[in-house]
């Protein structure tokens, strides 16, 4: 309750900060939905020239593209605070967070709510509920609970991912490319992953599991996920969030304090 | 000493490419999926789709800058005062600071580019010659100096508000989307395109990518150079206009 509190707090806090820079708010907003609307332009010009694209038909291939879309906001609306780590560390700032009664990992990821993010899914969820209402196949609530499992299991994948930058801003203290290399990464898992080689499957599934994070929600809801893939999926998500979070607390003992 | 900055955060320099090298690997395989089947999509063959990401990725750094000391926050900071007490251009100045990091970055891309040229053995096909190679340089050079001159004002911005971050994020993916790089912009459909080609960024990777493919055709190429000569005149005179009133509405404000 005492952390859901301080979040509630730091949530205000970021509304207000984003309501007295209504200008830069309104515009990044329009940035993000001009992203999202030519990406999805790109993916329905595609079928103007085929049928179907790596096996999939149109509302397949924009589940895919919905799915990317939920999971990417969603993190970037509650972890947008690890996007001024690097600069809270270099600055000396992150002192501050260690001397709170609060976990400073708690700090550092949620510490700013991107309110625009928030109002971004909105859209995202009404046009996937829609393109999962076209889908040929009937969907039961079974698909639709595997679904939202996957979701949950790409959630854990991705706030892992928000750790392991965090502690490579420990280490390197040069790192916040490392953030949105991932950022820019992420969009492998717009489209379906049948397009890439196998040895990019791969490597997207267990080194940087975006597949595992993004394509696996919608393959779920299709019903073309196999067991072993599901196990690997429990598996990879166990391994990411455990290995991120002994890796930040071995961080936090090599962290010097140097800049402050 | 743009390009001493570069190197000197070494692993800033590499992430930002293997994230450029993702993208190209992802578009790779993209086109290359869509045309499987056929051989070709959307009036292109799969070679000079593969052909089209490739160049993409290699003059992506010739025309795209990132004005990498950020004229809009030093105006908001004030820094920008230092600038005005120089015997020199500001425009300049920033242009020839941009071009170190520039330098290294098509250094880069074009490593890149040979790598993925030497895994997946393209045939480009160099269906331009002559006068064609002569325009794709034109082209190419106008696109450089159009994409310069609009980034420097959506920069100056920062005169008349300090909420210009949003404004540049917006500008960054209308150019990313609207200039070619992720598609060749005759995939969508005729309403979208019509709308594409109103917008001067179609001018900047798109244009001279299909010049060198000799996918222009041969009557359009005069009106297509034309309208980026009167594009870049457009953009001389919004920077001379934005620059003088900037400077009137300019305080100081930060130092």
């Amino acid at each position: 309750m005492k952390y859901l509190r301080v979040w509630k707090q730091l949530t205000n806090c970021a509304f207000s900060t984003y309501a007295s820079n209504r200008i830069e708010s309104a515009t990044f907003l329009a940035a993000k939905l001009m992203r999202f609307g030519f990406l999805g332009l790109m993916i329905i010009s595609l079928f103007r020239f085929t049928a179907t694209f790596a096996g999939y038909t149109r509302y397949e291939a924009l589940l895919f593209f919905l799915t990317f879309n939920l999971v990417d906001v969603l993190s970037q609306a509650l972890f947008r605070g690890i996007y001024l780590f690097a600069r809270d560390v270099n600055r000396g700032n992150f002192d501050f967070a260690l001397t709170k009664p609060v976990s400073p990992l708690f700090l550092s990821l949620l510490r700013l709510t991107d309110i625009l993010d928030i109002i971004f899914l909105i859209p995202i969820i009404g046009l996937l509920l829609y393109v999962i209402t076209q889908l040929a196949i009937p969907i039961t609530v079974a698909m639709m609970l595997r679904f939202i499992f996957f979701l949950a299991v790409g959630f854990i994948i991705s706030v892992s991912i928000h750790i392991l930058s965090a502690v490579m801003t420990l280490w390197t203290l040069e790192s916040d490319n490392v953030i949105w290399f991932y950022r820019r990464a992420t969009v492998v898992g717009a489209f379906p992953p049948e397009i890439l080689a196998p040895g990019w499957q791969l490597f997207f599934t267990f080194v940087l599991p975006i597949i595992l994070m993004m394509s696996f929600p919608a393959k779920a809801l299709l019903g073309i996920l196999t067991p072993p893939q599901t196990f690997t999926a429990l598996a990879v998500a166990a391994f990411f969030f455990g290995g991120s979070l002994l890796l930040w607390r071995a961080s936090l003992k090599h962290y010097s304090s140097a800049s402050s | 000493m743009s390009v001493a900055k570069q190197l000197a955060y070494r692993l800033n320099l590499l992430l930002g490419r293997f994230q450029s090298l993702i993208i190209l690997l992802l578009l790779y395989f993209l086109w290359t999926e869509v045309s499987r089947s056929t051989g070709q999509f959307a009036g292109l063959t799969s070679t000079e789709l593969v052909s089209y990401i490739l160049l993409v990725h290699l003059l992506r750094p010739v025309v795209f800058g990132s004005l990498s000391a950020g004229v809009a926050d030093e105006i908001n900071q004030g820094i920008f005062s230092t600038y005005l007490i120089k015997p020199m251009s500001h425009f300049w100045f920033c242009y020839w600071r941009e071009l170190g990091e520039r330098t290294v970055l098509f250094g880069a891309a074009t490593i890149e580019v040979l790598i993925i040229a030497f895994l997946i053995k393209p045939t480009m096909p160099l269906t331009v010659a002559g006068w064609g190679l002569v325009l794709f340089f034109i082209s190419l050079l106008i696109a450089h100096f159009l994409y310069v001159l609009l980034s420097y004002c959506i920069h100056l911005l920062a005169f008349w508000s300090r909420e210009a971050t949003g404004l540049r994020f917006l500008y960054y993916w209308l150019v990313e989307f609207s200039s070619g790089a992720y598609f060749p912009l005759h995939i969508v459909a005729p309403a979208a395109l019509l709308l594409l080609k109103i917008l001067p960024f179609n001018l900047m990777l798109y244009t001279p990518v299909m010049l060198f493919l000799g996918k222009v055709p041969a009557d359009t190429l005069l009106s297509i150079i034309l309208s980026q000569f009167g594009w870049l005149a457009v953009a001389v005179i919004l920077t001379a206009v934005i620059w003088k009133r900037g400077l009137r509405r300019y305080s100081g404000e930060g130092i």
